[in-house]
């Protein structure tokens, strides 16, 4: 049927069938800042449009139905000021406000946000936070923590009412949204580092630019579904594809029997995979409810969705084992039978066991023997995803010249090419994987999980495949964080001095064992790492760190930001604040006698290197009493700690207030492993092409690494044109994950960038001769875009740049590096929580996370505070409300974002974050790591928080309000003087 | 809007369905011609749904919005809504600080300005608060085609599946009080109560909080707190959620605290 639809004031005349979303035919009509997040209940929002003025949710209404109102997409609001000849009027003042605020992390929720402001800054010129808060309420994002878009609209409001004009690109300003900063050590001065400049993709991402996986849209792409398995654990008997290959509009079905064999890990790791290889495209066994079981291509996703329908197949149900206890019991079920099992290390498919871990530092059982009390607990905690709004999504074609072309939204685009070539029996030299922008990621794209769905697709069409998965299959058929069972064992002098430090963790990979190994391995690492002892104990800390990582019929867990630390925090800081407690000790106090301190040696660096050669490492930086000291000045501690008058809530008896702290430790990168490649080249102009393998998933890496190489340059960041992660023109990078881009991708910019700073010198001396005046390269300075002699005689990087181009003795300035570290200097902070309990009902409201960090010297504050605080927001749900939950048959409680809810702008607590910066010798600039450690401590600081407001000591994570209530009620029955003595 | 009839024979692209209608009619009488010539396939488009789909295999998709049915009025002391009033329409109407919280537990604001009452309540189950509190406020529906309302039951939910609510009545629409408990502030419950002081001195409670439970009752001012009745309702309201003890326990609580609110209302309202 013809459709007109009213559109940015523009009528749009298209052909349509009735049951086609607005959501589809907009993305169809190349409004492509309407975005997807696959959801089926409007949860998301990511798909806002303005109907009569109003955000509504495109995807809750068909196109039919939007015939006679007005529509209004981010299309129509304000575009780049400078292009070329034609100046236009520049960014609304609600675009600049993003991007000069840092709201756009990843910006796939971007042009929801500043519609939903849009339609309120219309109505409500003059809004208070709240009411901003509940204008963007419908648009859930997970990278922000809604600070600092909350800050833009309330700035847009003030420019608005101004009648302020916007500024061109060059003028755009992040440096009033900066957060607080402290100077442990000295920084040296710098231009650009240090300095909150604008992300380089924040003005495309503000104008919903078609800069993502989907947005590209080919002629005569098919489009992908995936037939999931509704049993946690059968063999397929068989299967029929009849039906579904005869249905008009179906390209391709493909099953087991249609493809080659080849078993391999989805965990996108450097080689050798340090893992079992466990796992098939297809399979003819299914392991937990989601599991695949069948691909289908066909013309429209609706012909797809009706061809998974007409496949019959016939499962032959074997027993589930969905309770890591139940992996190891004799006579189990064997979940991985398949003959092709590649092992790795001890892990042991008879067992149920995809790895092991037994770590021993110094002498345990010696130190529990010195010690004058001992205390041992188990706790829990959940299985939890990502929850990134983008889904995973991939694009696959042929190019002009046989090769395959992967765009997809990815963390590890070379992972992805070296891992997908066996599976679809490509050399690598055949395969260009593209990671274009990415809708948020948080570990779980650091799985090579889908890229082969549309890349066997296209092998068997010849034709381009798109396949973006579902919110309901992000649930049951991506990855999660593992969930882990963990029992404390801590013996200590009474005066807090910590003897010994045993942690014994059963870790529950689900059906496959990606990440197994190596996220457990974290999980001990960087938690027990942080804690040795005082006294003599400092030199010979004794550790214990044993872990069982067993498969079970449920989703795989994989990689989620912070890589298993905070599964190791709940239990150890929540042990540790129940330990100070009972010997009468200030938490505090206990956790900074015991903590690591500078010039000691990371323990677990003497004994465990996932799998390969431990290399002994000391710790250099260390900020972590500044980090204390900061955050309790914040957020009250010595108002608030032990005063009875607050934690009361005058007139209300059913309320109490709490506060907690959490103290922690990550990495940067792994050491000798994790490598990253740069390479630089100069323009006519002076400006710069910088090219990184790096994976800019909405981090802001690509600025980081930019503002390195314009430092080093000195020139502009605008003069660094970034291209990156796209495996035929950027060198190699393992991917965004470990905590490694600003520290490994940044030095390696660093490296490049020195290289061609050099070349520079040498031809600005070169100049300098020509016209009489001797200078040694070495003396010649780089700043403000001009090579600078002693004199003060300087020569313009352009004049250089036409020099060597043009001019004489030509050559092309360039350079290239790469680097790899022995060391992973940890970012340290404490992290603090203050809670308001109700204790009739249990229900717990965050007031405030305040976070105070040692990340070294912060390269971009506005970035890096929003890596904090948007890393908080997770940190919040998985202390109080996310799981994923299944039934003993393995069925999923949890398919979409509202039985898993994940925080709304119009609930979230008080963040800060405050940067306490030390100088890492070994960093790019004294930079460490920022983002995943934000992750780790604010769950226990909750807890701990719960446990000051009201006795509660809740041992299973997350604090719902149940748990809370029991943990109560437990005090009541057993324990009249409220004493916690559950030890 | 265009004031004349709309309706078009969708392009065969989709095999599976040849032949697909789409009318908007104008008038109730244009509506009922539909009805006659299309009988039992025709589908209807009530506004925003969670989720924009065909279902099944209808000959007709017939588009509801130029009826009138997002309209609200006053009269009597009651409230009507049309069937496609949206959840935040309804928040601005009712002025109840309770049913806006409720409303905002529900959803963000963008779904509140898609989802219509017909597709809610098509929807709703004993997690859905805002459903909770039409409840408590005996709220009455009139199905297209009908000549009677109905109180929100299994049945009415089940009419929904292929008809839309005509006229949503609030009768007496005073005294709300809601409370609940969820894991975070805008979680869904997994308890909840809401009650609804009536005109004739009764408190109609309804209670929710799991999928599968819905459960209404009335108490009487200085007659009965109420309490042993709600515990007795949540004695077996057990699921992956929440245990039935603690609900039973809860639910005390929270009834106890809307009564209390309730009381103040009433309270304050004398003073003045």
């Amino acid at each position: 049927m013809k459709l007109y639809l009213l559109i940015n004031d523009k009528t749009y005349e298209t052909e349509c069938h009735p049951t086609e979303s607005l959501l589809e035919v907009l993305r169809r009509l190349g409004l492509l800042s309407v975005k997807s997040g696959g959801c089926v209940r409007g949860e998301c929002g990511a798909c806002t449009v303005l109907m009569d003025g109003e955000p509504v949710n495109a995807c809750m209404f068909l196109a039919v139905q939007a015939q006679g109102h007005s529509l209004e997409t981010l299309e129509q609001f304000g575009q780049h000021p400078e292009q070329g000849w034609k100046k236009t009027e520049g960014f609304d003042p609600i675009q600049k406000a993003f991007i000069e605020s840092g709201s756009i992390q990843c910006g796939y929720c971007t042009p929801a946000m500043i519609l939903a402001a849009k339609a309120l800054l219309r109505q409500n010129p003059d809004p208070s936070e709240s009411e901003v808060r509940e204008a963007l309420s419908g648009v859930l994002c997970r990278c922000t923590a809604y600070v600092k878009p909350v800050q833009a609209v309330l700035k847009a409001a003030a420019d608005i009412r101004q009648n302020k004009k916007t500024s061109p690109e060059s003028e755009l300003n992040a440096q009033a949204y900066e957060p607080e900063m402290v100077a442990v050590d000295a920084i040296p001065e710098t231009e650009i580092i240090g300095k909150s400049e604008v992300k380089v993709d924040a003005a495309k991402l503000a104008q919903g630019k078609p800069a993502f996986t989907a947005d590209l849209q080919l002629p005569g792409t098919l489009i992908a579904k995936v037939l999931r398995s509704p049993y946690a654990h059968a063999r397929i008997v068989s299967i029929d594809t009849s039906k579904a290959k005869a249905l008009p509009g179906v390209a391709a079905v493909m099953t087991w029997e249609d493809l080659p064999r080849v078993v391999y890990s989805t965990a996108g790791q450097s080689d050798p995979i340090p893992g079992p290889l466990d796992m098939f495209s297809l399979d003819n066994k299914v392991r937990f409810v989601g599991d695949r079981v069948a691909f289908v291509a066909a013309e429209t996703a609706e012909i797809a969705e009706k061809a998974l329908e007409l496949i019959d197949v016939i499962y032959e149900p074997l027993p589930v084992i969905v309770d890591p206890r139940d992996s190891m019991k004799e006579g189990a079920v064997r979940i991985h039978d398949e003959a092709e099992y590649v092992n790795f290390a001890e892990s042991n498919p008879l067992i149920n066991l995809a790895a092991k871990i037994r770590i021993d530092i110094g002498d345990v059982e010696k130190g529990f023997a010195e010690a004058d009390r001992i205390f041992e607990q188990e706790y829990v905690v959940p299985k939890v995803h990502q929850a990134h709004i983008e889904p995973h999504v991939a694009l696959t074609y042929w190019d002009e010249d046989d090769r395959l072309v992967i765009r997809t939204s990815t963390q590890v685009p070379f992972h992805v090419r070296r891992q997908m070539a066996p599976v679809l029996g490509l050399p690598i030299k055949r395969i260009r994987v593209i990671k274009p922008r990415i809708g948020g990621g948080f570990g779980n794209k650091q799985e090579v999980l889908i890229e082969d769905v549309a890349a066997h697709l296209t092998i068997a069409t010849g034709r381009p495949v798109l396949y973006e998965m579902t919110r309901e299959e992000e649930f049951i058929g991506s990855r999660s964080r593992h969930p882990m069972r963990i029992r404390m064992k801590t013996g200590v002098k009474l005066d807090g001095t910590m003897t010994a430090n045993q942690m014994t963790v059963l870790s529950d990979t689900g059906a496959y064992g990606c990440h197994a190994l190596t996220v457990t391995g974290n999980t001990g690492q960087k938690s027990m790492g942080l804690y040795i002892g005082d006294g003599e104990y400092r030199k010979h800390p004794n550790i214990r760190f044993y872990a069982d990582i067993v498969y079970t019929n449920t989703p795989p867990a994989g990689a989620y930001r912070g890589y298993g630390v905070p599964q190791g925090y709940w239990p150890l800081d929540r042990h540790l604040e129940n330990i100070a407690r009972s010997l009468g000790m200030d938490p505090i106090e206990f956790r900074l006698k015991n903590a690591i301190r500078p010039g000691e040696f990371q323990p677990f660096s003497t004994a465990w290197n996932e799998g390969r050669e431990p290399v002994p490492e000391v710790i250099h930086t260390v900020g972590l009493e500044q980090a204390v000291a900061e955050g309790r000045k914040a957020i009250g501690w010595d108002e608030k700690f032990g005063n009875e008058a607050w934690h009361a809530i005058p007139g209300k008896p059913h309320l109490r207030r709490g506060i907690g702290v959490a103290t922690v430790m990550q990495g940067s990168a792994i050491p000798n492993l994790d490598m990253g490649g740069a390479s630089i080249k100069i323009n006519d102009d002076g400006s710069f092409n910088l090219l990184v393998g790096a994976t800019d998933l909405g981090t802001g890496s690509d600025t980081i690494l930019g503002q390195i190489a314009a430092e080093t340059l000195g020139v502009k960041l605008e003069d660094i044109i970034v291209t990156s992660s796209d495996t035929d023109t950027t060198p190699f990078d393992k991917g965004a994950y470990a905590s490694s881009t600003t520290y490994i991708s940044g030095t390696a910019v660093l490296k490049a960038a020195k290289e061609v700073a050099q070349k520079i010198r040498q031809r600005a001396a070169q100049i300098f001769e020509a016209k009489g005046e001797k200078v040694e390269p070495s003396d010649v300075v780089l700043r403000d875009r001009q090579a600078i002699a002693p004199s003060g005689s300087q020569i313009s990087m352009a004049q250089i740049a036409l020099d060597s181009l043009h001019w004489q003795n030509q050559e092309q300035i360039m350079a290239s590096a790469s680097h790899v570290s022995p060391n992973s200097p940890p970012p340290f902070a404490a992290q603090f929580a203050t809670v308001l309990v109700d204790i009739e009902t249990g229900q717990v409201k965050v007031e405030e996370l305040i976070m105070a960090v040692d990340s070294g010297v912060i390269i971009n504050p506005v970035t890096a505070s929003g890596q904090i605080e948007g890393g908080l927001a997770q940190a919040l749900g998985y202390g109080v409300c996310e799981e994923m939950r299944y039934d003993a048959n393995g069925q999923p409680r949890e398919r979409d974002l509202v039985n898993y809810h994940i925080f709304r702008a119009d609930e979230m607590p008080e963040i800060r974050s405050i940067f306490v910066q030390t100088y890492e010798e070994t960093g790019p600039y004294g930079a460490k790591a920022v983002a995943e450690i934000p992750l780790d401590g604010a769950a226990p600081a909750i807890g701990n928080a719960v446990l000051d407001a009201c006795g509660a000591n809740v041992l299973d994570n997350p604090l719902t309000p149940e748990r809370i209530w029991q943990a109560m009620k437990h005090n009541l029955e057993s324990k009249p003087n409220g004493q916690d003595q559950r030890f | 809007m265009a004031q004349t009839r709309l309706c078009w024979v969708g392009r065969c692209i989709q095999m599976t369905k040849p032949e697909l209608t789409y009318a908007r009619p104008v008038s109730w009488d244009e509506l009922e011609s539909l009805q006659q010539e299309f009988a039992e396939r025709i589908m209807y488009l009530a506004g925003g749904d969670y989720h924009a789909k065909v279902k099944g295999n209808p000959a007709i998709l017939i588009d509801l919005q130029e009826l009138d049915l997002d309209q609200v009025e006053f009269a009597d002391g009651a409230i009507t809504l049309g069937g496609l009033v949206n959840l935040q329409q309804l928040g601005n109407a009712l002025e109840s600080g309770d049913m806006q919280e409720a409303i905002s537990i529900e959803a963000g604001v963008n779904l509140r300005n898609s989802l219509s009452l017909t597709n809610y309540v098509k929807s709703s189950n004993g997690r859905s608060v805002v459903q909770l509190c039409l409840n408590a406020m005996e709220t009455e529906y009139l199905i297209g085609g009908d000549e009677d309302v109905q109180a929100y039951s299994p049945a009415l939910k089940a009419k929904l599946e292929d008809n839309f609510i005509e006229e949503i009545r609030i009768p007496n629409p005073i005294s709300l009080a809601f409370a609940s408990v969820g894991r975070s502030p805008k979680d869904q419950p997994v308890v909840a109560v809401a009650a609804s002081r009536r005109s004739d001195a009764r408190i109609h409670i309804a209670c929710g909080g799991a999928e599968a439970m819905w459960a209404e009752f009335d108490i009487y001012y200085g007659d009965d707190d109420g309490q042993a009745t709600i515990r007795h309702l949540f004695s077996n309201v057990r699921d992956e959620w929440a245990s039935a003890e603690y609900r039973q326990e809860v639910a005390a609580v929270l009834l106890s605290r809307c009564l209390q609110k309730l009381w103040r209302d009433s309270y304050s309202k004398e003073e003045l």
